[in-house]
């Protein structure tokens, strides 16, 4: 009896047993990982499972403080039988860090190999530059830098408020450092701050000798952040970024003017308006048989539309002079004055994205500046390697009107290669 | 013989309830929203006032031996990160994330605020150092369906994968309860609401979670076609400061066949992290930050 209430007691336990593994899904309790059906199944998943082979390590680097960038870069005239333009070697060295409890410093020198074929081999072989070197320090709610750097104004690069560091020009725009000395006073939602500068950098034919060239620049900046917009308000005073000739003399001049600014962006779905708008007082400027000074207000109004990792950007500039008369000059590349328009328009658009796993990116870009005197266009391909390597090739050209400032542009084509090792 | 076949039946009674053991499931009564509540609230435990560095190891991946392997050389990334719970209920985060590694991404910084209100859209500014300048970026907040998230420093995770809270955007239904990797789990179907659709990469997701720890420990995803596109696999789960978290995610984008593993390095968490920390100041002043910085990492277990 009591065996056949065992057998039953057993059966029914086993059956019990059997009856809760059924009962579950197995599909959603098999330890596995479900891939597209080109790849199949694949056998169990584990966290110790050696998914990465022994390529992960972070291995703590020989001479682990300094940053070496090695760039090779060669541009060629297609126009010319693809003749040299730019064949140069360029080194950096870096290293940054914590300077006592309360401050913090980088700096980075930059070494510069002209090659025969290279343009600027004629005027110099090779040049070497402090690229980038600051101190920092940070006490309560102040905080005070002292160096070469660059500081950005405005919403929009190349905009209405972008003024303070030159750039490397219409096929360069890359900004180039400054020496400065800054202070910034934080608040809860905004910033107060503050630059000086004695002796701003100014771009120029390196041919001419800029006259006046000691003046000092200074401005300040009030920002304030709120949810889904930044602010800034700006006040300065400026000397330009690039020189200007100076048609009755032949001379070329870079006095400071005063800026009166606000920038302003907002985030709206996928988008992000940009907007800046500055008033510029005392900017020099050529009229028949002149050199005179002009107010002009610049604005420039942008949309960064972000579409995975597709970025557009969409931008209108315009400078307005308040002063005009129809004498007024610009003076061309090659010294010669054009008549001016009131109004100068540019617009810009450009697309990026990437491709091959985000291992490469391509990117498209249009300028159409001064009213249609020049039309720029770009395109790029960077390819990142690995993490120490990146390529970069590009193909710039230009289109100008034949009696306007930029004629001496017309049909400008370049083809540029670049490659760059990080350690 | 008695004796014997009490013997007998001690034993058979002790192997069956040895064989039935693991399969015992400990089921729940919580209802699948409020397991997501728990699994929120836990969540929150190991984000605030955290402060992480982290590796982000990418790779595209193949099979070999039955094995997953990476198919290229990993593409490394070392992340330190900082973040805070605020706002109603602490629902809001506050997070700033500098990249340490590789060498032609260090100092890159991002400052992010989440909100919980699905009002209120996400923010997120980067630093640029050529720049001289921080720039806010767009996010993806539109209706637009053919759009996706932006994916984190290039890797296979996105921002939507990060996002917390908002969980009153989805609807829950509990579809099995068993086991996993010797865990008692509830699978759970989460279902974007039609307003959450749009601004979603994901049609639904189903989450494996462990109804003791209230952790997750799988995340199924799947497109608007019910089709799967990503995976998550979480390991190296530790109770640390009393808390159950996962130590190494890996997110599997089964599309492109592509892998992202986020290891916490090193972690703490209830540490004294200040809001004013997490302002855009953490990007521009470079002093300021690593002052905050060497104090967190001296915490950091």
């Amino acid at each position: 009896m009591f065996n056949i209430v065992l057998r039953q007691f057993i059966f029914v336990i086993f059956s019990f047993a059997i009856l809760l593994n059924v009962g579950a899904d197995d599909s959603f309790f098999d330890d596995d990982i479900v891939f597209d059906e080109s790849e199949g199944e694949f056998d169990e998943w584990s966290d110790e499972s050696d998914v990465f082979g022994e390529d992960t390590s972070i291995a703590e680097k020989p001479l682990s403080w300094l940053d070496l960038g090695i760039t090779q870069k060669w541009g060629f005239n297609p126009a010319s039988d693809y003749s040299t333009t730019q064949e140069r070697t360029e080194i950096t060295f870096g290293t940054s860090g914590s300077v006592s409890d309360s401050g913090y410093g980088e700096v980075e020198l930059k070494a510069i190999q002209y090659w025969p074929s290279d343009s600027n081999h004629s005027t110099e072989k090779n040049d070497l530059e402090v690229e980038k070197a600051f101190l920092q320090f940070s006490f309560d709610d102040w905080s005070t830098k002292l160096g070469r750097y660059t500081i950005g104004w405005g919403e929009l690069e190349g905009g209405a408020l972008d003024v303070v560091n030159p750039s490397g020009g219409l096929t360069d725009p890359s900004m180039l450092p400054q020496w400065f000395l800054s202070a910034t006073r934080y608040f809860e939602n905004s910033d107060l701050s503050f630059f000086y500068n004695t002796n701003p950098r100014v771009s120029k034919d390196k041919l001419q000798t800029l006259k006046n060239d000691s003046y000092d620049e200074f401005g300040m900046r009030y920002g304030i952040s709120n949810e889904g917009s930044d602010m800034a308000f700006y006040i300065g005073q400026l000397v330009p970024n690039d020189a200007l000739t100076n048609l009755t003399d032949g001379l070329v001049y870079a006095t400071p003017y005063n800026l009166v600014g606000f920038g302003m962006n907002r985030a709206f779905d996928d988008y992000l308006l940009k907007f800046d708008i500055a008033y510029k007082n005392n900017i020099q400027h050529n009229r028949t048989g002149q050199f005179i000074k002009v107010d002009r207000v610049d604005w420039d109004l942008a949309f960064d539309i972000q579409n995975d990792d597709r970025q557009w950007l969409i931008s209108i500039n315009s400078q307005y002079l308040l002063d005009y008369a129809d004498d007024y000059l610009t003076p061309s590349i090659l010294g010669v004055g054009v008549s001016a328009k009131r109004n100068n328009m540019s617009y810009m658009a450009s697309v990026s994205d990437k491709f091959g796993d985000s291992e490469w990116k391509w990117g498209l870009s249009n300028v159409i500046s001064s009213n249609n005197d020049l039309n720029l266009s770009s395109a790029t391909l960077d390819w990142d390697i690995n993490d120490q390597w990146q390529a970069s090739f590009s193909g710039t050209y230009i289109d100008a009107k034949d009696n306007r400032a930029f004629a001496a542009l017309d049909d400008y084509q370049r083809v540029n290669l670049e490659i760059k090792y990080q350690y | 013989m008695n004796h014997l076949n009490l013997k007998l039946f001690v034993v058979l009674l002790s192997i069956c309830l040895a064989l039935i053991s693991p399969s015992v499931i400990a089921e729940t009564d919580l209802s699948a929203r409020e397991i997501m509540e728990r699994v929120d609230e836990e969540s929150r435990k190991s984000t605030d006032s955290a402060f992480t560095r982290m590796k982000l190891t990418t790779c595209k991946y193949g099979k070999k031996d039955g094995k997953i392997k990476c198919a290229e050389k990993p593409r490394i990334k070392l992340v330190e990160n900082a973040q805070i719970n605020t706002g109603i209920d602490n629902k809001d985060t506050k997070s700033v994330a500098i990249i340490l590694e590789p060498a032609s991404e260090k100092g890159i910084g991002m400052l992010s605020y989440s909100y919980d209100d699905s009002n209120r859209d996400n923010e997120t500014w980067l630093y640029l150092s050529a720049l001289g300048k921080v720039k806010r970026i767009s996010v993806r907040n539109s209706d637009d369906e053919e759009t996706e998230s932006a994916s984190i420093f290039g890797t296979e995770m996105t921002t939507e994968d990060q996002e917390s809270g908002k969980l009153d955007d989805y609807t829950y239904e509990l579809l099995e309860q068993g086991k996993f990797r010797g865990r008692d789990v509830a699978v759970i179907e989460s279902t974007p609401m039609p307003h959450r659709l749009s601004k979603s990469s994901y049609g639904k997701t189903q989450s494996w979670i462990d109804t003791e720890r209230f952790i997750t420990l799988k995340v199924q995803m799947f497109d608007k076609n019910s089709n799967p596109i990503k995976k998550l696999e979480v390991g190296k789960v530790e109770k640390i400061n009393d808390v159950w978290m996962g130590r190494s995610l890996t997110f599997f984008n089964t599309v492109n066949n592509r892998l992202t593993n986020m290891k916490l390095e090193a972690i703490n968490f209830g540490v004294d992290i200040k809001e004013d920390f997490l302002t855009q100041r953490a990007l521009t002043d470079q002093a300021f930050r690593e002052k905050y910085l060497k104090d967190l990492r001296k915490q950091a277990k």
